[in-house]
C-alpha cells in the first residue's frame, strides 16, 4: 500500500553558539495508512526534531517527505499551514494552546480555519470534549486546566478536522497515569476510525499500543519492531513488554 | 550576596536585548524632553522681572522731546530715588533695510555701561564711536548681526554693528516700535539734523519699586505737560500681557513634555516588568524572596535607566540652547545660562526614581502570586468569553479580526497600558494641532507710529506684527512639536514592538494549528488597530483636555484657537492607520520565525 507520510534522508542539523548539533542525519521512514508508529529513544536522539519535520514547524537540512504522495519538504510556511489544518493533527508534549483563547475556542478554531460554520465547529468540539471527559470546562481557559486536562483538549484540537496523519510529541509525558491510560485509549479510537498515528514516546505502555516501533538513536533509525500485523495479531508485543 | 543580585540582574539584561535597547532610547527621550522642558520653563519664568534686575532698570522714567524746557534732573531730588541714569539723549532715526524703512529709537552711551538702565550685551561688545548695539529682538527681526552696516538716514557713514543687547522691554520687536539701539553719545551728537527727531531721557531707581507709580504721578505734575513720565509697572503689565501668551504656550509644552515621558517610562518598563512575571516565579522558585526579587529587577532597570539618562542628559544639553535661546528672545527674557549641573540632576534623579516605581510595583505585585501561578505563564487571564470577540464573531469577521479583538482584551492590564500609551501621543497631536491653529490667531494689527508732541518723527512703514511674534513663535512650537512627537513616535514603535515581539509564541501556536502566516500577522495587526482606535477615542478628548487646560491658565484668552473639528475627525482613523501601517511590516517578521523557534520565545 502507498504510504500516506513517507521520509527519506532527512537530516537537521542545528548551529548552537556555533557549533554544529546534528538533530537527524538521515532518516528514512514509511506510515501506511491507519498505521500506529511509536517512535522511542533517548532524550536528544532527535525524535521530536523528526515530528517538527514531519508536521513542516520545522525545515530540513536535507531529505525529502511526502504526504499522500505528494513532496512537501518545499512548501512554503503558508502552504504548510494548509496542509496542517487540514491533513495532520498535531499534539505537544506541553499542550501549547492558546492562552488567551477558552477551551471551546481552542478546540473550534482550526475547524472554523477550514470553513466549517460556527455550527458545524461547535457540534464537533462538544462531541470531542464528551468524548475527552472535559466537557464541563469548555468556558474556561488552559491556563486554569490541569496538565491532563490540557492534553486532552490538545487532543480534541488536534482531531477536530478528522486529520489524515496526528503526530503526537510525548502526549502521555506530562500525566499522571490514569489520565495516560485516558489518552490511550481515545488514541486507540483514532486509530480504529482509519486515522493515521505517529507518536514520540518514553512510556513502553504507549509504545506497545503501536503497529510497529521506530527506535532512535544519535539522530539515525537504529531499530524497527513490528509489534502487530495488519490483521491485529500480536507478533513481537510480548518480546517488548518484557523489555519494558 | 549583592554579586549574586547583580548577576541576576545582568542576566536577564542580556537575554532581553530588544527591550533593554528600546528602555534605554525611552529613557533617553524621557530625559531629554525634561532636560528642554525644564529649559524652556525656566526662560518662561518671570522673564521681564529676571531681566529688569540684571539690568538694574530704571522704575520710572521721564523723557522731554526737543524743545521743552522741563528740567529732567529734578527728579534725581525728589524723596525715594536710590540711583539715576542721568540725562541721556536720544534721536529718532529711520534707515532702510531690504528695501523697506525701518523706525530706531538711538539712545546715547558713554564709554561704559551705565549704573542702571544698563543693557545686557549677549552677542558681540559695548559700542565704539561710530558703532551701534542693536537691542536683541530688533536686530534677530532684521538679521542683523554684529559687524553688519546700519545706514544713515539722510546717506552720511553708516553705523557698524558692535553686538546685540537685552533690556527690559515690555513687549518684543515689532510689537513695539520702533526698534531700539544703542550708540555713543559723541555719534549721537553728529548725527544730521534731519530727519531725526531728538529727545532726553532720565531714568531712576527707587527705594520703593511698589511706589513708582505715585512717584510717577508725582514727576509729571513737577515736569510739566511737555515730558512723559512712564513707571515700570506700565512695561512690566505690557511684558505680562505678551509672555503670557507663551510663557503658558512653553509651559504646556514643559508640562505635556513631562507627562509624555512618565508615560513612555510607564508603559514600558512598567509593562516589561508585568510581562516578566514567569521570571519572578522563577526567582522565587530558587529561593528569593520577594523583596530581593524587586531587587534584582530594580538593578536589571536602574543599570538601563543610567544608560538612557546619560544619552538624553547629553541629548538635552545640546539641543535646549536652540530652544531656550529663541524662546529668549520671544519672551525678551536675559539669555538665559546653559543648564546647570544641579537641574541635570534633578532630572536624572526624577527619571530614575521613575524607573524604581514602575519597576517595584508591578515587580512586587508579580512577587506577591503564587509561583506557580505566574509560572503558568504571563498574565493573569481574565476569564470567559469577551464580548468584544463575540461581537466580532456576530458580525462574521475574518477568523484574524476575531482572534485579533479577543487577544487585545485577553490581557487587559497589558492592552490599557499600551491603549494609554498610544492615547497619549494621541492626545499630543490633538495638542500641537491646537497650538498650530492658534499661531494664526496670535497676530494683533501692526503698531502705528507714536504721535510724539513737537517732534517731527522721521516716517517708517509699520512692520505687520503677525511678522514677528507668529514667526518667532512658530520654530520653537515647531521644534517642541517635533520633540513632542518624536517621544510620542518612540513610544509607539516601543509599544508595538513589544506587543508584536510578546506574542511570537502565540504566533507559532496558531501556525502549529494551522494559520498562514498571513492571517497570523492579521491578528495582531487587527488587535492593535482595536487599541489604536480605543486609544483615539480616550486621546482626543484628552487632548483637548489638555489644551483647554492651557487656554484656562491663560484666563480664557482668545489668542488660543481650536483645532477644526475635520482635522480632529480624521484624527481617528489616522491613528488607526498609523497603528497598522507600523504594525504590519513588525508583524510579518514575527510571523515568519519557524513555530518550533517561536514556541522557544517567552
Amino acid at each position: 500500500m502507498e504510504p500516506v507520510l513517507r521520509a527519506r534522508g532527512l537530516a537537521k542539523t542545528y548551529v548552537s553558539d556555533g557549533v554544529e548539533v546534528l538533530a537527524l542525519r538521515g532518516v528514512d521512514i514509511d506510515v501506511a495508512p491507519g498505521e500506529f508508529v511509536a517512535v522511542m529513544g533517548p532524550s536528544g536522539c532527535g525524535k521530536s526534531t523528526l515530528l517538527h519535520l514531519l508536521a513542516g514547524l520545522d525545515r530540513p537540512t536535507a531529505g525529502a517527505i511526502e504526504l499522500g504522495g505528494r513532496p512537501v519538504e518545499r512548501l512554503s510556511e503558508a502552504e504548510w499551514a494548509v496542509v496542517r489544518r487540514r491533513q495532520i493533527g498535531f499534539v505537544f508534549q506541553f499542550f501549547n494552546l492558546v492562552g488567551s483563547l477558552t477551551v471551546a475556542e481552542n478546540v473550534e478554531l482550526p475547524a472554523r480555519l477550514v470553513g466549517v460554520s460556527p455550527q458545524d465547529a461547535r457540534r464537533h468540539r462538544e462531541e470531542l470534549l464528551e468524548r475527552l471527559g472535559v466537557s464541563a470546562r469548555t468556558d474556561a481557559l488552559p491556563g486554569h486546566l490541569s496538565g491532563g486536562q490540557q492534553q486532552r483538549v490538545a487532543l480534541a484540537r488536534a482531531l477536530v478536522n478528522r486529520p489524515a496523519v496526528l503526530l503526537a510529541d510525548e502526549p502521555t509525558g506530562n500525566l499522571d497515569s490514569t489520565s495516560a491510560a485516558e489518552v490511550l485509549s481515545l488514541l486507540r479510537e483514532v486509530q480504529a476510525g482509519g486515522q493515521t498515528l505517529v507518536l514520540v514516546t518514553h512510556d513502553a505502555r504507549v509504545a506497545a499500543a503501536a503497529d510497529r516501533v521506530v527506535s532512535l538513536r544519535d539522530g539515525l533509525v537504529v531499530d524497527e519492531a513490528v509489534l502487530t500485523d495488519r490483521d491485529g495479531s500480536a507478533v513481537l508485543a510480548g518480546l517488548l513488554r518484557l523489555e519494558a | 550576596m549583592t554579586s549574586v543580585y547583580l548577576r541576576l540582574a545582568f542576566a536577564g539584561l542580556r537575554r532581553r536585548r530588544l527591550q533593554a535597547g528600546l528602555t534605554v532610547v525611552v529613557v533617553a527621550a524621557a530625559t531629554a524632553a525634561l532636560t528642554v522642558a525644564l529649559g524652556v520653563g525656566r526662560v518662561a519664568d518671570r522673564p521681564f522681572e529676571r531681566t529688569f534686575a540684571e539690568t538694574n532698570g530704571a522704575h520710572v522714567i521721564a523723557r522731554t522731546f526737543a524743545g521743552s524746557d522741563a528740567d529732567l534732573t529734578l527728579l534725581e531730588r525728589l524723596p525715594g530715588v536710590t540711583a539715576s541714569t542721568g540725562v541721556v539723549p536720544t534721536a529718532f532715526t529711520s534707515f532702510a533695510h531690504d528695501g523697506r524703512t525701518f523706525g530706531l529709537q538711538l539712545v546715547g552711551v558713554l564709554a561704559t555701561p551705565p549704573e542702571v538702565s544698563r543693557p545686557l550685551v549677549v552677542e558681540g561688545s559695548w559700542p565704539a564711536p561710530g558703532q551701534v548695539l542693536l537691542e536683541r529682538s530688533f536686530a534677530r527681526f532684521l538679521g542683523l548681526e554684529p559687524g553688519d552696516l546700519v545706514p544713515a538716514a539722510g546717506g552720511g557713514a553708516g553705523l557698524e554693528v558692535s553686538g546685540i543687547a537685552v533690556v527690559p522691554k515690555g513687549e518684543a520687536y515689532p510689537s513695539a516700535q520702533p526698534g531700539v539701539a544703542f550708540v555713543r553719545e559723541e555719534t549721537l551728537a553728529d548725527l544730521p539734523a534731519s530727519p531725526v527727531g531728538r529727545a532726553n531721557l532720565l531714568g531712576v531707581r527707587l527705594a520703593d519699586p511698589a511706589a513708582a507709580d505715585a512717584f510717577a504721578a508725582q514727576a509729571h505734575r513737577l515736569l510739566g505737560r511737555t515730558a512723559d513720565v512712564e513707571p515700570w509697572t506700565e512695561e512690566r503689565a505690557d511684558a505680562a500681557e505678551t509672555t503670557r501668551t507663551i510663557s503658558v504656550v512653553l509651559g504646556f509644552y514643559a508640562v505635556f513634555l513631562l507627562v509624555a515621558g512618565g508615560a513612555v517610562l510607564a508603559t514600558l518598563v512598567g509593562g516589561r516588568v508585568a510581562a516578566q512575571a514567569r521570571d519572578v516565579g522563577l526567582l522565587k522558585t530558587t529561593g528569593l524572596t520577594p523583596r530581593q526579587v524587586g531587587l534584582v529587577f530594580l538593578l536589571e532597570q536602574l543599570a538601563i535607566g543610567a544608560l538612557g539618562c546619560m544619552v538624553g542628559v547629553l541629548v538635552g544639553w545640546l539641543a535646549t540652547p536652540a530652544f531656550t535661546a529663541r524662546a529668549a528672545s520671544l519672551v525678551n527674557a536675559s539669555e538665559t545660562p546653559p543648564l546647570e549641573p544641579a537641574q541635570t540632576a534633578l532630572v536624572v534623579v526624577a527619571v530614575l526614581a521613575l524607573v524604581a516605581v514602575f519597576t517595584l510595583v508591578p515587580a512586587v505585585v508579580a512577587a506577591r502570586r503564587p509561583a506557580v501561578e505566574t509560572l503558568r505563564g504571563g498574565e493573569r487571564a481574565l476569564g470567559g468569553r469577551s464580548r468584544l470577540g463575540r461581537l466580532a464573531d456576530r458580525l462574521r469577521l475574518p477568523l484574524p479580526a476575531v482572534l485579533g479583538a479577543r487577544s487585545s482584551f485577553s490581557r487587559p492590564g497589558r492592552s490599557a497600558l499600551t491603549a494609554l500609551s498610544l492615547a497619549l501621543t494621541v492626545a499630543a497631536v490633538v495638542a500641537t494641532l491646537g497650538m498650530e491653529a492658534s499661531l494664526d490667531v496670535a497676530t494683533d494689527p501692526p503698531p502705528a507710529p507714536p504721535l510724539v508732541q513737537g517732534l517731527d518723527t522721521p516716517a517708517w512703514d509699520p512692520v505687520d506684527d503677525d511678522a514677528g511674534e507668529g514667526a518667532t513663535l512658530r520654530p520653537i512650537v515647531y521644534g517642541l512639536d517635533a520633540l513632542l512627537l518624536f517621544v510620542g513616535l518612540v513610544n509607539l514603535l516601543a509599544t508595538l514592538l513589544l506587543a508584536v515581539r510578546e506574542r511570537v509564541r502565540e504566533f507559532g501556536l496558531l501556525k502549529a494549528i494551522g494559520l498562514t502566516p498571513r492571517q497570523v500577522s492579521g491578528t495582531v495587526v487587527w488587535s492593535q488597530a482595536v487599541l489604536g482606535g480605543a486609544a483615539a477615542l480616550v486621546g482626543i478628548p484628552l487632548g483637548l483636555a489638555f489644551f483647554r487646560l492651557a487656554i484656562g491658565l491663560t484666563g480664557g484668552s482668545d489668542e488660543f484657537a481650536y483645532p477644526a473639528a475635520w482635522t480632529v475627525a480624521l484624527l481617528a482613523p489616522a491613528a488607526v492607520l498609523v497603528v497598522v501601517a507600523l504594525t504590519a511590516p513588525l508583524a510579518r517578521r514575527a510571523a515568519a520565525i519557524r513555530v518550533t523557534e517561536a514556541l522557544r520565545y517567552e
